[in-house]
């Protein structure tokens, strides 16, 4: 019968936690088709940057910065949500990176320009003006951020390893595609505005607005549909879920993107997008509480143990180990919220550095438990 | 480390094979979006050309009439487009190597400052580009309903046209909170040289053709 030390050292094993992301392995194929789509990317975007900062240089300023907050909300909000076996920062970085620069450089511009162009060469201009992004853009840009999941998923196959990873990666994907696109599209704006600034802040204030059920989101739900699709070695392959996830983020894109010819200027035209967006934040937000189960499980086997050594209550290993609901209610009963959140963070710690260490009783974690004794004091 | 790599998987230059199949995946995929699919596009030519009697709606509110023959790259024909055009909206219509691009947005000046706008963006773009163009005088042009622009021509290195710009007072809207909005639409027709001057009626015949419903003097 497997012990709490086993079950520790299996979810170490099956979830990868602990473990560093290195972008540099040269005897990965996946790494250098990363690098050379990043460059080629880059390479399309310095192109435009250029124009934009010579003709239309407040415009850009005004979208760096306006969106260059937005990212730093957003990337909050996704790290908040990735509670357990966190993604590496070095792995979130590579996802933002790929979806800002090679999504968009090496595959969406180029690729979406072409195939409105065909779309209106082979139906005429105005079935273009109605359909042409919606029959675009998901699959250009959904296909261009989901192969950067399936290159990151290849150089750091032990890091990846549930659909929750997978939704979590997806987010940061997204979220760089999202943001290099919004700062492009400010600029855009002042450009078919004959350089009005404040053209480009009615952009702003748009993009914003609808930022919630945006790329990040789509890429979020095509990510965790590709882990179910291909399956990892403690999650058997799910492939008509996976699938549909794929295709749903796809479809959703499509019907965002078609709301202006699907509503057409009548009080219809506010209930498409809205009903996509509520689609959009019910499915995310149903597939990261059906992929969550998998990662508490991982956590509740790591810290396992440390109930048995006396570090951490059974009730402390529940409200780590559960929702944020369990969480908040677990905190609320205490005598002291405080103090039970300054616990539960230290004891967070601790799981971070038990997983680092790879289950060995090593003097940092000693020093971890140390720090969650000391924050049990008033 | 967190890498795929076994001794036992590396095939040719020490890759690991099992990385091989994913990276050349996406690797086709860029190739499709960024090579093939323009290819195909720039050998795939106009199937749909505007007839007469067709309109194009440039912005909410202003039309122009295309000549039959030319293909509608970008842009919405009246009665055959859902999607509502707002005041911000551009127009492409193409014919052989010249192209007749609409952009039209809100602007507070008159059709010289317009002009003088635009002109500052294209010296500032051309400068960025390594480009440049000269242009003529500038000389008044009349819509056949009487709404008055002002218009240069330009030569470049392969390209030479004209630019029109108009500024409109369109009706009182929502957007405008009650005022007279004002429409500003620039026109820029341009291609090579011969087929330029061969479509010079066309362009004409177009940039007279410029309507707005309920014109204000």
């Amino acid at each position: 019968m497997p012990t709490h030390s086993d079950a520790r050292l299996h979810a170490i094993e099956q979830s990868g936690w602990g473990e560093d992301f290195h972008l540099v392995q040269p005897h990965n194929l996946a790494f250098w088709v990363y690098c050379l789509l990043v460059v080629a990317g880059a390479y399309v975007l310095s192109g435009q940057i250029s124009i934009a900062a010579a003709a239309y240089s407040g415009a850009l300023i005004s979208g760096l910065v306006a969106f260059g907050l937005l990212a730093a909300g957003y990337l909050w909000f996704i790290h908040y949500g990735d509670r357990y076996t966190t993604v590496p920062a070095g792995l979130a970085a590579a996802g933002f990176v790929w979806g800002a620069v090679a999504a968009i450089g090496a595959f969406a511009l180029l690729g979406n320009d072409a195939v409105m162009s065909l779309y209106a060469k082979a139906f005429g201009g105005s079935f273009a003006f109605d359909w042409g992004a919606a029959l675009t853009a998901p699959f250009d840009e959904e296909l261009a951020k989901g192969a950067g999941v399936l290159l990151l998923l290849t150089l750091a196959p032990r890091l990846v390893r549930s659909p929750f990873d997978g939704l979590i990666l997806g987010a940061y994907v997204g979220l760089g595609f999202q943001i290099s696109e919004d700062i492009s599209y400010a600029f855009i704006g002042a450009a078919n505005s004959f350089g009005d600034v404040g053209a480009a802040w009615s952009t702003i204030v748009a993009r914003t607005v609808s930022s919630l059920a945006s790329h990040w989101m789509y890429t979020g739900i095509f990510g965790a549909g590709l882990v179910w699709f291909l399956g990892r070695p403690d999650v058997p392959a799910r492939r008509r879920l996976g699938l549909g996830l794929m295709l749903g983020a796809m479809l959703m894109h499509g019907l965002w993107d078609a709301s202006g010819a699907i509503g057409g200027d009548g009080v219809f035209a506010w209930v498409v997008p809205l009903a996509v967006a509520s689609a959009a934040i019910g499915t995310f937000a149903w597939v990261y509480n059906e992929t969550q189960p998998i990662e508490r499980e991982w956590m509740r086997e790591l810290m396992a143990p440390e109930v048995e050594l006396g570090v951490v209550s059974p009730s402390e290993l529940d409200a780590l180990a559960g929702s944020r609901s369990a969480l908040r209610t677990y905190v609320r009963g205490q005598q002291s919220p405080r103090t039970a959140k300054r616990v539960l963070r230290a004891e967070g710690e601790l799981a971070h550095q038990i997983a680092r260490d790879g289950g060995a009783d090593t003097a940092a974690v000693q020093r971890a438990r140390a720090a969650v004794a000391q924050a049990h004091r008033p | 480390m967190a890498s795929a790599v076994d001794a036992a998987a590396t095939g040719v230059r020490g890759i690991d094979r099992r990385t091989v199949g994913p990276a050349l995946l996406v690797l086709a995929l860029a190739v499709l979006m960024s090579v093939v699919l323009p290819m195909l596009d720039a050998e795939t030519s106009y199937r749909h050309q505007v007839h007469s009697g067709d309109v194009v709606e440039v912005a909410d509110g202003i039309t122009l009439s295309p000549t039959p023959g030319w293909a509608l790259a970008s842009g919405a024909l009246v009665g055959h487009a859902r999607t509502p055009i707002g005041s911000t909206a551009a127009t492409q219509l193409v014919e052989g190597g010249v192209s007749v691009y609409v952009q039209a947005a809100p602007f507070a000046g008159d059709p010289s400052a317009l002009l003088t706008r635009v002109n500052r963006i294209d010296a500032e773009l051309e400068h960025a580009r390594g480009s440049a163009a000269a242009t003529t005088g500038r000389y008044p042009v009349t819509t056949r309903q009487g709404l008055a622009g002002v218009a240069e021509d330009f030569v470049g290195v392969s390209r030479q046209g004209t630019i029109v710009a108009f500024v409109f007072r369109l009706p009182p809207s929502a957007v405008s909170q009650g005022q007279p909005a004002r429409e500003g639409v620039e026109v820029v027709a341009a291609g090579p040289a011969g087929p330029v001057s061969q479509d010079r009626g066309d362009i004409v015949a177009m940039i007279r053709s410029i309507r707005v419903r309920h014109a204000h003097a």
